[in-house]
C-alpha cells in the first residue's frame, strides 16, 4: 500500500475549555477549526501565522503531543489518535519536535553527552552510541569534543545545533520545527536554516515548519499553509504563495514586512491601525478576518468562507476567501 | 544643539578582580525630529551603552571610564543621583526590549502608569489617571479605561508593549530610547507600532536611538545609523549611503547574511 502523505490532519478541530465562570460552564475556544493538512514525504510545509493563531497546536496536535479534539490525525496512513499510549511510544521515535528556545530544551544539569544520550535509551538502542553521538555533532557542525561541557557553556546557535542533532539521532522521518530560529541572531540564521537543508537531504527528512517569519518559510518551504484564528486561509507551494498571495490576510502579512533595502517609497510609511484580533472565545460570525480586511464586503460577515482552490488541480493554490479570484 | 550627543564613551565589564574594556571611543549625537538606528550582533554592546546613557547599568559589574554624554548640552555623567531622577523617565523616555518582564506583574496596568506620572509632577490622583487613559488611547489601546484596571498578563504582547511606549512617552521626553521595541512582536504589530512612533515623533518632535538588528526597520525607519561590532561603533552613516554604499566588511557582510523575501533560493 502506498501512503502518499507522511502526515495529515482531517476535519481536525482542538478545543480549549476556558473562563470557567464559578457556576456555569466554561467556553470553548478554537485553537484549530476543522483543519485539513496534507504534508506529502520528502517535502518541508512552512505554517505561518501571527501568535496566537493556533501554528504551535497544530504542530503538537500533528505529533500528538496534546490530544485533538474532533477529526482524526493520520501519521504514514495510520490513524494515531487510536493508538493506545505505547504504541505511541513506538511511534514516537520516527517523530521529532524542536522548540524555539534551545536552552530550555536541554537538560542544564546533564552534560551535552548525557542529553544526547537519552533517545538511545528510551528506544533501546545502545550499540555504538558513542560513536553514533560523535557522528552527530560533526553532522551538525560541532566538536565532537564540547561533548563533556553543560549547555550554558554553548552560545544559542550551538545549542540549537545540539537540538537539532538530537532531534535526528533516531533518524526520524518527520520533524516539527516550532519557531526554531527565532530566538538566533540573524547572522547565525541562515547557519541554521542552511543545517537543516542539509540534514533534510542526507535523512529524508520531512519537515513542518512553523514560524512567523516569512523570510525563513520562504528560504525553506515547498509548500506553505497561512493560518488565521485556528483555521488555514492560504495554502499552495512557496512559490505561488510569495508571488501571487491571494488571501487579503497574506497580502498584509507579506505588505508589513520591513525590506532591509533603501527605498524612498517604504520610508516610515503610514499603516493603519487595524482593530485588533478578535477575542478567539467569541469569535463573530463570518469570516475571522473580516475586521481587519480592507476588502470586507457584507456577506463576509455572514458566512464562513471554505478553502476553495483557485489554481489548477496539479498546482492546486486553496484560498479561505469569498472575494478572492 | 543637539538632543543626546556622545563623545569618546568607554564602558569596561568587571572580570574576576579587575575590569576589562568592553565598549570602547563610541561617538554618536541625536538630533530632534530624527531616528538614529544601532545596529549589531548581539552581544556587541549596543544595549549596555543605551543603559549608560541613563546610567542604569549596575557599578559593580560595569564602569564607566571616560567620555560624556550630552543631553541638550549638559553632561549626564556629572548629574547627582537627584538629578539623574528628574530626567529618567520624563526628559529621556526608554523602552525595552521585553514588555512582559519589564511591567511589574502584580500591579494593574492603571497603577504603574499613575506612578510614572506621579513620580515627576505633583498632580492628583485623578489627573494622574486621566493622563494615563489619555495616553493610552494615544498609543491606541482599545478600551482604555478597562486596560487600566488590568494586570499585564491579560494583555497581549502587542498590547504590553505599546502600554510600555505610553509609559516611557508620559513624561513627555524629549528623546526616547528604545532598545529592540518590536523584537518581540508579529510584524503586523510591529508595524504598527513603527508607524505609532513616526506619528509620535512628528507631533512631539522626538529624538529617537533605535537599538534593533532588524535591518528591514532600519531601512524603513532610521535617518542615520551606527553599526556597532565587538563594542566599537565600525560604520556611521545616513541610512541611504549605509545601504546603498556600505564600507566597512562588517556591514557588507550583515547586509549579505540577511534573508530577504523574493531573494534566491
Amino acid at each position: 500500500m502506498t501512503v502518499p502523505f507522511l502526515a495529515e490532519l482531517r476535519q481536525v478541530s482542538k478545543i480549549f475549555w476556558v473562563e470557567k465562570p464559578w457556576i456555569g460552564k466554561a467556553k470553548p475556544l478554537y485553537a484549530l477549526r476543522e483543519v485539513n493538512l496534507q504534508i506529502p514525504k520528502g517535502s518541508t510545509v512552512g505554517l505561518v501565522g501571527e501568535s496566537g493563531c493556533g501554528k504551535s497546536t497544530l504542530g503538537k496536535v500533528l505529533l500528538r503531543l496534546t490530544p485533538h479534539s474532533t477529526g482524526s490525525v493520520l501519521f504514514r496512513g495510520e490513524d494515531i489518535g487510536s493508538l493506545s499510549s505505547r504504541q505511541m511510544r513506538g511511534l514516537r521515535r520516527h517523530m521529532q519536535m524542536i522548540f524555539q528556545d534551545p536552552y530550555s530544551s536541554l537538560h542544564p544539569k546533564r552534560t551535552l553527552r548525557q542529553n544526547l544520550q537519552e533517545p538511545f535509551i528510551i528506544h533501546n538502542e545502545t550499540d555504538q552510541m558513542q560513536e553514533k553521538i560523535r557522528e552527530l555533532m560533526s553532522d551538525v557542525g560541532l566538536d565532537p569534543d564540547l561533548l563533556d561541557g553543560y549547555p550554558h557553556e554553548l552560545s544559542g546557535g550551538q545549542c540549537q545545533r545540539i537540538c537539532i542533532a538530537r532531534a535526528v539521532s533516531l533518524r526520524p522521518d518527520f520533524i516539527v520545527a516550532d519557531e526554531s530560529v527565532s530566538a538566533l541572531d540573524v547572522s547565525i540564521r541562515g547557519q541554521i536554516l542552511q543545517l537543516f537543508l542539509e540534514l533534510k537531504k542526507k535523512y529524508q527528512l520531512t519537515y513542518l515548519f512553523i514560524s512567523h517569519d516569512l523570510a525563513v518559510i520562504e528560504t525553506v518551504s515547498d509548500f506553505v499553509a497561512v493560518m488565521y484564528l485556528g483555521q488555514i486561509v492560504e495554502w499552495t507551494s512557496a512559490s505561488q504563495l510569495f508571488a501571487n498571495p491571494f488571501h487579503p490576510y497574506t497580502q498584509l502579512l507579506l505588505e508589513a514586512i520591513p525590506i532591509p533595502v533603501f527605498r524612498p517609497d517604504r520610508r516610515k510609511r503610514h499603516h493603519s491601525i487595524e482593530a485588533e484580533l478578535p477575542d478567539p472565545v467569541r469569535l463573530p460570525p463570518g469570516c475571522p478576518f473580516a475586521a481587519r480586511c480592507s476588502k470586507v464586503k457584507p456577506h463576509c460577515l455572514e458566512k464562513v468562507p471554505e478553502l476553495r482552490n483557485l489554481g489548477t488541480p496539479e498546482t492546486p493554490h486553496y484560498v479561505a476567501c469569498h472575494e478572492a479570484s | 544643539m543637539s538632543r543626546l550627543e556622545v563623545k569618546g564613551l568607554h564602558l569596561s565589564l568587571r572580570e574576576g578582580n579587575g575590569f576589562s574594556p568592553f565598549v570602547e571611543d563610541v561617538n554618536f549625537t541625536v538630533e530632534k525630529g530624527k531616528t538614529v538606528a544601532l545596529v549589531g550582533e548581539s552581544g556587541c554592546g549596543k544595549s549596555i551603552t543605551c543603559l549608560s546613557i541613563l546610567q542604569l547599568l549596575d557599578p559593580e559589574s560595569i564602569r564607566i571610564d571616560r567620555g560624556s554624554i550630552l543631553f541638550e548640552g549638559k553632561d549626564l555623567l556629572t548629574l547627582s543621583q537627584n538629578e539623574l531622577r528628574q530626567i529618567r523617565g520624563n526628559a529621556i523616555g526608554m523602552v525595552f526590549q521585553d514588555p512582559l518582564t519589564s511591567l511589574n506583574p502584580v500591579f494593574s496596568i492603571g497603577s504603574q502608569l499613575v506612578e510614572a506620572v506621579q513620580n515627576h509632577h505633583s498632580v492628583s490622583y485623578a489627573q494622574a489617571k486621566e493622563k494615563a487613559i489619555q495616553m493610552l488611547e494615544c498609543v491606541r489601546v482599545s478600551r482604555p479605561d478597562i486596560r487600566f484596571t488590568e494586570y499585564p498578563y491579560q494583555l497581549s504582547g502587542g498590547m504590553r508593549q505599546r502600554v510600555m511606549i505610553a509609559m516611557a512617552l508620559l513624561g513627555e521626553p524629549r528623546l526616547l530610547i528604545a532598545d529592540e521595541p518590536t523584537t518581540a512582536l508579529d510584524v503586523t504589530i510591529q508595524a504598527q507600532i513603527l508607524s505609532l512612533l513616526v506619528e509620535l515623533q512628528q507631533k512631539m518632535n522626538l529624538g529617537i536611538l533605535l537599538v534593533t538588528h532588524d535591518l528591514g526597520v532600519v531601512a524603513e525607519f532610521a535617518d542615520e545609523v551606527l553599526v556597532m561590532y565587538a563594542g566599537r561603533i565600525v560604520e556611521r552613516a545616513p541610512v541611504q549611503d549605509l545601504f546603498e554604499n556600505p564600507q566597512h566588511p562588517y556591514t557588507k557582510k550583515l547586509l549579505a547574511s540577511v534573508l530577504k523575501l523574493g531573494g534566491s533560493r
